[in-house]
């Protein structure tokens, strides 16, 4: 069962910087803040209790990751469902709240090398479609990436590798495109040879 | 129509580090050339010695520029020094390094501090540092060409510390033993004066330090060959070593062209490398 991005219990907070605190809003330095309750759902509560047993007693920070990827990961079963109804509007829509999730897991990054690097990809997917929406191939290959890293949060980097393939496989570009033109640059200026 | 003869053999290239780097580090049309003349081949032919050059040129690069952002913290220090080493000209238009602060700037969903840029982009650069390494062996038809000296070692992320290493950017020798292309170099010491005499008017330090490796091989041959010496052989090694019935695929045309042609083999760019199904022999002569 997955936990609806809408039954995430908010608590509107004028303050900012806490470390519980997500903003979903874009570019909004005003924005109304969203405090994910310690109470988690059930769902995520079955996760940490099998991270636990694998990790020890999980910290906060671990349970507010897994509630934003529950939320995620419902987010983006609804874009497909809708997606396969050929409700593309509603489809975008669900893809830009996990867009706007992205933001917060990023936040959360220190939870681990691997989870970085996964979350950046994933940012770095939907930055390059600047705008465009998602084909249904890749709605799975968002999903089947966010799932990949609700069960392994704690990856490595190299472990993180195969997980971002799955969203080169179905056409996503989740590298930064000014990257190619910094290494052109330096080849031009002979700091790189090749 | 019959067709030409030509056509009926499999098409061979040979692939130098340019086709190599472009196939995996860049995510522009400069990459997407690459790969898809990658494909216009039957047979593609990767010797080790591009892996070696591919190591310590192009991804050597991307783990310094990941190890500078992990010790700035800072996406911005990062960027600023970086127009530092790259000296750009004054009236260049538009640089890498602002496509990159636009992306910054339009692009996230939220507004980012330097620190979490810094932390994007570095988390992109290992991913693309070890995604890239990882598919070395895998753009190619065959790999050939195997240095015994020298290993492919993988990059890695220290945990301590994050920072990524890079070792074995070169061959290792050890005592008087002398690199592993040494004897069939020597082999062929008519060939060095003929790649000597096609580099002339090149210059620059790769031009100045490959002439100076040529010049001992052709002068004075009892000298053992450094590991150094080998890497300073660049672009000519494709020339020496690429098959006759193949052609050196390269971006680098310019220093490619003049070095094959001395040993009477090709050099073609991957503008020229058509797909297969489009003419009937599959790579063009410039």
């Amino acid at each position: 069962m997955t936990t609806p991005a809408s039954q995430i219990e908010v608590v509107q907070s004028t303050t900012t910087g806490a470390s519980n605190q997500t903003d979903l809003r874009p570019h909004a330095s005003d924005a109304i803040t969203l405090e994910v309750k310690s109470t988690y759902s059930e769902e995520v509560q079955d996760l940490l209790d099998d991270l636990k047993y694998i990790y020890g007693q999980p910290s906060e920070r671990l349970g507010q990751v897994l509630t934003l990827l529950s939320s995620a990961i419902a987010a983006s079963k609804e874009a497909i469902e809708f997606e396969k109804k050929g409700e593309n509007i509603r489809a975008d829509e669900k893809m830009l709240y996990v867009q706007a999730l992205l933001g917060d897991l990023f936040a959360q990054r220190s939870i681990g090398d691997g989870f970085s690097v996964v979350v950046g990809a994933l940012t770095f997917a939907f930055v390059n479609k600047e705008g465009m929406p998602f084909d249904g191939p890749q709605l799975f290959a968002v999903l089947r990436t966010l799932n990949s890293i609700r069960t392994a949060p704690f990856c490595s980097t190299e472990a993180a590798i195969p997980i971002t393939e799955v969203l080169e496989d179905a056409g996503l570009c989740v590298d930064p495109a000014p990257l190619s033109d910094l290494l052109e640059d330096a080849q031009e200026a002979g700091i790189v040879e090749s | 129509m019959p067709r030409k003869q030509e056509s009926l053999s499999p098409s061979k290239a040979y692939i130098d580090t340019t086709i190599l780097t472009d196939a995996l580090l860049k995510k522009n049309p400069q990459g997407d050339k690459a790969r898809s003349a990658l494909k216009a081949f039957d047979a593609t032919i990767l010797p080790v010695y591009a892996i070696k050059e591919f190591k310590s040129g192009p991804l050597d690069y991307f783990i310094y520029l990941h190890n500078k952002l992990l010790s700035t913290k800072s996406l911005s220090q990062t960027l600023r020094a970086l127009g530092t080493l790259l000296s750009y000209q004054k009236n260049r238009p538009r640089t890498a390094i602002d496509a990159i602060a636009d992306l910054m700037a339009s692009g996230p969903p939220r507004k980012m501090t330097d620190e979490e840029q810094a932390d994007l982009f570095r988390g992109a650069l290992a991913r693309l540092i070890l995604a890239a390494w990882s598919k070395r062996r895998k753009v190619t038809t065959a790999v050939s060409d195997e240095l015994s000296c020298y290993s492919e070692t993988d990059p890695k992320i220290e945990i301590r510390t994050g920072r990524f290493s890079n070792p074995g950017k070169i061959c290792k020798l050890y005592g008087p033993n002398e690199c592993c292309l040494a004897s069939s170099l020597k082999s062929r010491l008519g060939d060095m004066p003929k790649l000597i005499d096609a580099m002339k008017g090149q210059t620059g330090r790769e031009h100045t330090r490959r002439r100076e490796v040529l010049h001992k091989l052709a002068n004075t041959p009892k000298k053992p060959m450094s590991a150094f010496d080998c890497a300073r052989l660049g672009d000519a090694y494709f020339a020496l070593y690429a098959p006759s019935d193949s052609k050196i695929l390269t971006t680098n045309l310019r220093d490619h062209i003049p070095l094959a042609t001395a040993l009477g083999k090709t050099a073609i760019g991957p503008d020229s490398a058509r797909p297969r199904s489009e003419s009937g022999e599959s790579a063009r002569q410039p």
